[in-house]
């Protein structure tokens, strides 16, 4: 034992050795040179107070040295070296050393709090902020491989909820900003603007096109855009080039996506145990699956695992060129996208390509942005993931490639349905182009006349085929019930076209310790929807899908149109830095209602106190660098309804083909819902912006929320299918909104390891504080989607409730011994042994409607966010989490296969053998109350922590990019929501609709995927 | 510039000067026309008429899913045994949930809402009386059929009552009003338009519209069901004696879409399949689908490209099979084979071993599989003469609502329970057995109340299975027979051998398979909780008024 410690004791000397040589060596290499002592003091440009702990680094190497808590340095340099001098929150000064003392003043950084905020209809610095903005920068928005910029934004800002409901490529992630807002389905999105145009709906910006995204939070904020902005504002600026020379840069990914996430379902085995349980308890209707299925054993079929597509290939490459002279600045930029699905047949595919051009010459000024985006996306098969719950693992797995194959066993037709999903083709192109061209004129000083004149033109076009095919039994006997005999086309085309002309004047005026801005502007704004729809049946062959090889049998045709004009106001003053004040006031006008309740007018105010500035903080401005408190009180509105909903109609397609009726209601008396909201925060920004936090608390209360409600069904309005007939758009109540945002971010160094933490926080209450009718009670949201005229819904509106509040029966476990039975049998007097046992809520001996109990809601207690950014050297590591806490989700999935008779924990359910379990024995009814949906057995904790991104990269050093004549180069690999942490048992946690009472619903949603990439981003 | 100028001109006077506002912000609905400005003309009053008329078809009301379903939870159907929607309605284990409980009472609410505003609007319209009174009579007619459904259907009769159109908001949410009202209601809207409806249509484009004769056994159901036997004789011998009606000869011209509006119908709800096939996939008997019913295809066999999702019960089957055929009777004359059914059992249901017919032009044997404990396949109401059911899922048989055949075996049930001569009973039965081609009942086997049960158990579900929505739930409800069938029915055994049903005999049948049926029902059945459904739970989650007090 000891001779192996001297060896290596020797060894270890030895290596010793070998590094203080190669030390000496190489610090006589470098001493080589003639060296200088300089010596110097760093102070701030702002106040000329010593600034401790600079960086002061000789150029090109590594060695340095920092200031001490004078600000003086002191550091030997080679002749001729250049010293950098660098400290965050300050621009970084270079020196070339020529004498022995060099004393240097360091300028405040104007990424930090002179940093330009873009706030709608102009800028303002961010240090003249008086209400609740956020601001996410391109680099961060770059860093989640996806082709939608809200998914990019998750747990990036605080009040900035961003769910992905489906995760199907090519769709959009939900944006909800300060809790739901919104009674109406999509009601709780906010106004996008990009460059200045509104979208109502995500403008679907590519990603790499954005240079930053600007969240205005607050009423006072917001009321710049009036009636849009109950929702919040999501303003987008894309990029543009900068004067100087020809800058190309070209980004690529490439990378692979798999499901991880699941639903437990029986197997063969398991199957035939869970219909033998039913069959124990159920005299007629009885038959054993294998005398018809007499191969049965032999199979053990993973129709979910069929569906799924490991290794799905993601990609993304784009190509900017940028730059300018002489006033007139160019950046274009072209991306293309594709991702496949990681479920059968989804895909989606993306061009775009962007140009901005800005000119100025003067006083005049003008910008042109134009986009094009051309989409084709492939849509996996309509509810295809509840099919495959619901096939049983003992049919023998089918290959649908061909036009004709053979399936045995009884029933058929389920496995054929199945088959001929999966030949369906579900396809839709979108072509969109959006233009605007924004004109300044400088009238006299100070004195800016703006116009903005913007088109955007969207189609949509769907394709659905629906091959047909036939179906032979193993004796090869042709089966015309599971044959499908009719090739069936439906085409659809959608165009949305908007047009936007806004006028402004601007005033800006300095005198003295005075700042005094002013706008005044106009707009007007028109968009249309045209929509049609048609379609073949009975298509002559599989191979020449086209309507003329059928009979085509529909045609649908609507026009929607809202114009709107508006007029707005904004003053902004401040007083020497200190006293900040904001006023705004709007009014809007719009087709979608009434002539009577047409205008609306939104004002606000809101204004802040920078605390720091004043002398009495000055003792504290080391440590504190800025403080400011802000107030603000301000009124936004929505009027995102369907037009003419104010109006009823009569409508000619109601069977007996000359028919006409009146199919539903509408209420005359339509007016704007109108939000007051009252915000205060506070913001902080510490060592010169080494650490910063922001915290914000709110209230908002929202009045007159738009709701259309399902009227009695006594009323007799009629269901037409994409229609709203069976509905009564009305202003149904008031809801409230209260939480507190905290974002904070700190920059600290680790020897060479510089890192950046930041960390978002957000909680907002949500609670309906009255219905329009004393006691009423709204229900809504159905878990199931094949099954929803059969379900009941689950998600109430409730005053004292918050939105999307579960209200269903409480169960209490299983009717175990016979007492318990007769004693049940009281209430359900049909009740068997293994049944669920309801609780009696209200206790009136009976059960009814009124028994059902408050267990949730899907919103969440508070959601964060955390990200680290790290350099070392060449490398840079990032990592982003993002968690949800104390959400309550109804596994939809669960309840399906349930009813189904296909999950697992059916294996598990009560018997006489298994007498202890509380799991409902299986019954033939599909909507016994063992498994109807509307109890809590299929309510779970939604809480998750996820790991969003996991980024590695290694940048070329300066050197060897010279050689090659290459400004930067960086690649990276990446890991994109590889590990999810959640109790919830369906396939993920993550479920979201921009419809509030079907938000917390996993009723088979596109389960997220993880993500495995690697990138590169070059430019010269 | 100065071009220039003249633009910034131009767009200070667009800023400030801004006029037509109004005009931007009026924008006409270019879809559909304003309900304010419809409901101006006779011809828009008529066009409201034929709207409520086009709620019969709806999926809850006489449409397919209703009427395939709903034979399942009196004696005459079984659901097939991946039927879960049926087996819920078979076993009485139903719900407040399930589609065929919600669809029956929002569809006929639809069409009370349709007769509502015919009935509103007309006022405003001028027209001759005559007209004003037959469409009032019409619109009558349709909203007690619809009330008649919810009273025949729901909560003891008491459900809730529009008899005006909503305006505001509050006007929707109304509790349920007493059952004698209901009553009352739908025996003053059949009063008048018993008074005002004609008994035939001179145009044969107003086909299916109500008549005299509609209204008339209407009144007679209603009185009957109330086992007002006196009232309703009545009534049904008005028809009888009118003249207007005769039965077919061939009874199969009762079911087949050819025969459509026949001598003997009273009531049908029309069906097309060309008039509007289908809007998506298969046939959408929803409230705007197509003209067509998916009843065929619902019930046809496999070979037949349907789903046999319920079949005729093994109870009905084995009263098929034991239906003697009449030898005598001339309209039998090239009926042989080996078992030989009659007529009513051929054009009736598909049984394996019946030669005398065909089942999607094949044998009756190879026209269906007759696997899966399955006895026999409706073949009523289906396109059963085609190779099979049409591609798209559609068939355009009309739904006979009423006919003389059942009014007949009403008005012998209505002399047995008033005392009356029964032989006049036994004449109405025998005309309908001889038509089905079978032997007559002998006068001298018979009495009052044997031929009562003769009619109860026999004659009536053999005539009249799957007709009506069900014709026999309301029989067994108004006889008070549900528990008695049930248990009788579950003590049965069944075995299937050689694709054909046999009550079980363990001596002969060894080790086949024994089958049954009504057992769940049998174990559960309480009238106060299934002879009416509950209020629906969409009815309940909509209407917050409805359970309190």
């Amino acid at each position: 034992m000891k001779k192996i410690i001297k060896i290596a004791k020797n060894s270890s000397k030895k290596t010793f050795r070998f590094w203080v040589c190669t030390l000496v060596l190489f610090m006589g290499f470098i001493a080589h040179a003639q060296t200088l002592t300089v010596k110097g003091t760093v102070v701030s440009a702002e106040d000329g107070q010593p600034v401790p702990g600079v960086n002061v680094l000789i150029e090109g190497t590594s060695m340095g040295s920092s200031t001490d808590f004078d600000g003086f340095y002191s550091i030997e340099v080679p002749d001729g070296a250049t010293l950098v001098f660098s400290y965050i929150g300050m621009m970084e000064a270079k020196v070339l050393v020529s004498q022995a003392m060099h004393n240097v003043v360091l300028e405040t950084s104007t990424t930090g709090l002179d940093e330009v905020i873009v706030v709608g209809y102009g800028t303002m610095k961010k240090r003249e902020l008086t209400g609740a903005v956020a601001s996410v920068k391109s680099e961060d928005i770059v860093k989640t491989a996806t082709s939608d910029f809200a998914s990019s934004l998750q747990g990036r800002m605080a009040g900035v909820s961003v769910r992905q409901g489906n995760s199907a490529p090519g769709e959009n992630a939900q944006i909800t900003i300060r809790g739901i807002t919104s009674f109406q389905e999509g009601g709780s999105g906010p106004l996008y603007v990009v460059d200045g145009v509104t979208y109502i709906e995500n403008p679907n910006i590519t990603p790499q096109e954005i240079e930053s995204i600007e969240v205005l939070k607050d009423g006072a904020s917001a009321s710049i855009y009036g009636s849009r902005a109950s929702g919040g504002v999501i303003l987008i600026t894309t990029k543009k080039g900068k004067e100087g020379s020809m800058n190309v840069s070209l980004d690529s990914y490439y990378g692979v996506q798999n499901i991880n996430s699941g639903i437990a379902l029986a197997n063969t085995t398991e199957s035939l145990y869970i219909n033998d349980i039913l069959y124990r308890y159920q005299e007629t209707n009885q038959f054993n699956p294998l005398d018809f299925n007499k191969d049965g054993l032999l199979f053990n079929t993973d129709w979910m695992g069929d569906l799924q597509v490991d290794m799905a290939p993601i990609q993304n490459h784009s190509v900017s060129v940028s730059g300018g002279k002489n006033g007139l600045t160019y950046n274009v930029i072209g991306t293309y996208f594709s991702q496949d699905g990681s479920l059968y047949n989804s895909d989606y595919e993306k061009y775009s390509l962007r140009s901005n051009t800005y000119f100025k010459k003067n006083k005049f000024s003008a910008q042109a942005n134009l986009s094009v985006n051309v989409s084709d996306q492939n849509r996996e098969p309509y509810a295809l993931i509840y099919d495959a719950i619901r096939l049983q693992p003992y049919r023998r797995p089918l290959d649908a490639s061909s036009d004709s194959f053979t399936i045995g066993g009884t029933s058929p037709e389920n496995i054929s349905n199945f088959a001929g999903k999966l030949k369906q083709e579900n396809e839709s192109k979108i072509n969109s182009f959006n233009g605007n061209v924004r004109l300044n004129y400088e009238l006299i000083d100070g004195l800016r006349l703006g116009a903005n004149l913007g088109k955007s033109y969207y189609s949509k076009k769907d394709r659905f085929f629906n091959p047909s095919f036939i179906i032979y039994n193993e004796e090869g006997v042709e089966n015309p019930t599971a044959s499908n005999y009719n090739a069936q086309l439906r085409l659809g085309d959608g165009t949305n076209n908007r047009s936007i002309a806004e006028f402004t004047l601007n005033y800006s005026k300095s005198f003295k310790k005075h700042h005094l801005k002013v706008l005044v502007g106009n707009t007007y704004e028109e968009a249309s929807y045209e929509f049609y729809r048609t379609g073949a049946d009975n298509i002559s062959n599989n191979i020449t899908p086209v309507l003329g090889n059928g009979e085509p049998i529909v045609a649908t045709h609507f026009i929607n149109k809202t114009n709107s004009i508006s007029y707005l106001a904004r003053v902004n003053y401040n007083y020497n830095w200190k006293y900040m004040l904001t006023a705004v006031v709007r009014r809007d006008g719009s087709s979608n209602f009434g002539t009577t309740e047409r205008y609306g007018v939104f004002p606000s105010i809101s204004g802040a106190w920078t605390i720091s500035n004043e002398s009495f903080f000055s003792g504290l401005k080391d440590k504190i660098s800025m403080a400011k408190i802000r107030i603000g009180y301000g009124t936004t509105g929505s009027d995102r309804i369907p037009p003419y909903a104010f109006s009823p109609v009569v409508i000619s397609n109601v069977d007996y083909p000359l028919g006409m009726t009146q199919p539903g209601y509408a209420d005359p008396n339509l007016k704007w819902e109108s939000n007051i909201s009252k915000n205060f925060g506070i913001d902080l920004d510490f060592q010169r912006g080494k650490a910063g936090l922001v915290i914000d608390i709110y209230e908002q209360d929202k009045k007159d929320m738009l709701l259309a409600i399902v009227p009695p069904i006594s009323a007799g309005s009629t269901p037409v299918s994409g229609q709203t007939y069976d509905r009564f758009l009305t202003n149904i109540g008031n809801l409230q909104n209260k939480g507190i945002e905290i974002a904070g971010h700190l920059n600290q160094d680790f020897g060479d390891v510089q890192v950046k933490f930041g960390a978002t926080f957000t909680k907002n209450e949500n609670t309906v504080i009255s219905l329009s009718r004393e006691g009423e009670f709204i229900f809504d949201g159905y878990p199931n989607i094949v099954r929803t005229g059969q379900t009941e819904p689950v998600a109430v509106l409730e005053a004292g409730l918050p939105v999307g509040a579960f209200k269903v029966y409480e169960t209490a476990g299983t009717i175990k011994t016979d007492a318990e039975l007769s004693a049940y049998q009281q209430l359900v007097p049909t009740a068997q042994k293994g049944d669920l046992r309801y609780v009696d809520a209200d206790g009136d001996g009976s059960l009814t409607a009124n028994d059902k109990v408050y267990k949730g809601s899907y919103q969440p207690d508070f959601e964060y966010g955390f990200t680290i950014d790290m350099d070392y050297k060449a490398f840079d590591l990032s990592v982003q989490l993002y968690g949800v806490e104390g959400s309550t989700i109804y596994n939809g999935a669960k309840q399906f296969a349930y009813s189904m008779k296909r999950h697992r924990d059916l294996v598990y359910s009560w018997t006489d053998l298994n007498p202890t379990s509380n799991i409902p024995t299986p019954r033939s009814n599909i909507e016994h109350p063992n498994v109807q949906t509307s109890t809590d057995l299929f309510l779970e904790d939604g809480s998750f922590l996820r790991v969003r991104n996991i980024i590695l990269g290694y940048s070329l050093q300066e050197d060897i990019l010279k050689k090659i004549g290459v400004d930067k180069l960086r690649i990276y690999i990446s890991a994109q929501n590889p590990i999810t942490f959640t109790n919830y048992t369906g396939f993920d946690p993550e479920v979201g609709s921009n419809n509030p009472f079907t938000g917390g619903l996993d009723r088979g949603n596109y389960p997220v995927s993880a993500t495995y990439l690697t990138g590169l981003s070059i430019s010269f | 510039m100065k071009l220039f100028n003249t633009y910034t001109l131009l767009i200070v006077g667009i800023l400030f000067f801004s006029s037509c506002e109004e005009g931007y912000l009026n924008i006409e609905n270019p879809n559909d026309l304003s309900a304010a400005s419809f409901w101006s003309t006779e011809g828009e009053i008529q066009q409201g008429l034929v709207a409520t008329y086009g709620a019969l078809q709806l999926q809850g009301m006489l449409g397919g899913s209703s009427s395939i379903q709903h034979p399942v939870r009196s004696d005459v159907g079984r659901p097939n045994n991946w039927n879960a929607n049926a087996i819920g309605l078979n076993t009485l284990t139903y719900n407040e949930n399930t589609q065929i409980v919600s669809h029956r009472w929002r569809d006929a609410y639809i069409g009370i809402y349709r007769a509502n505003q015919v009935l509103a609007n007309m006022g405003n319209v001028t027209m001759s009386s005559a007209v004003r009174t037959q469409i009032e009579a019409e619109a009558r007619f349709l909203r007690a059929f619809f009330y008649n459904s919810l009273y025949r259907g729901y909560n003891g009769g008491s459900v809730i009552i529009h008899t005006s159109v909503p305006e505001m908001r509050d006007d929707f949410y109304k509790k349920p009003s007493p059952a004698s009202e209901v009553y009352d209601l739908i025996l003053q809207d059949l009063e008048f338009a018993y008074q005002n409806l004609p008994q035939t249509y001179d145009d044969s484009a107003d086909l299916g519209r109500a008549t005299w004769g509609a209204a008339t056994a209407m009144l007679g159901k209603l009185h009957l069901n109330e086992h007002n036997y006196a009232g309703a004789k009545e009534y049904f011998k008005e028809i009888l004696d009118a003249n207007l009606y005769a039965l077919t000869a061939d009874i199969g011209d009762n079911f087949d879409e050819e025969h459509e509006f026949n001598s003997e119908s009273i009531f049908e709800v029309a069906f097309s399949i060309d008039a509007k096939p289908g809007t998506s996939f298969g046939a959408q008997d929803g409230p705007t689908g197509s003209e067509a019913t998916n009843r065929a295809i619902g019930l046809a066999t496999t070979q037949g490209g349907g789903y046999r999702t319920v079949m005729p019960s093994y109870y009905m089957t084995m009263l098929f099979k034991n239906d003697v055929m009449d030898i005598t009777n001339p309209i039998n004359a090239s009926r042989t084979g080996t078992a030989p059914y009659s007529i009513r059992t051929s054009v009736s249901v598909a049984i394996a071993d019946d030669d005398n017919t065909t089942l999607y032009q094949r044998s009756s044997d190879t026209g269906g599989a007759y696997n899966n404990s399955e006895g026999s396949y409706l073949k009523k109401f289906q396109n059963w003469h085609l190779l099979r059911e049409s591609d798209q899922s559609v068939s355009g048989i009309n739904e006979r609502v009423i006919r003389l055949a059942d009014v007949m075996l009403l008005y012998a049930e209505c002399v047995l329970q008033t005392g009356g001569d029964y032989t006049e009973a036994l004449d109405m039965v025998n005309k309908i057995r001889t038509r089905a081609g079978v032997v007559p009942l002998a006068e001298a086997d018979y009495n009052a109340d044997s031929l009562m049960e003769h009619i109860m158990w026999i004659e009536r579900p053999l005539e009249l299975m799957f007709e009506g929505h069900d014709i026999r739930w309301e029989d067994l409800t108004r006889w008070g027979k549900i528990k008695e069938q049930y248990e009788r029915l579950a003590a049965k055994s069944y075995v299937i051998s050689g694709k054909v049903l046999f009550e079980h005999d363990p001596a002969v049948h060894g080790t086949l398979k024994v089958v049954k049926e009504f057992v769940e029902a049998a174990n559960v059945y309480s009238p106060e909780v299934h002879d009416y459904f509950p209020i629906p739970a969409s009815e309940l989650n909509s209407n917050p008024d409805f359970l309190d007090d």
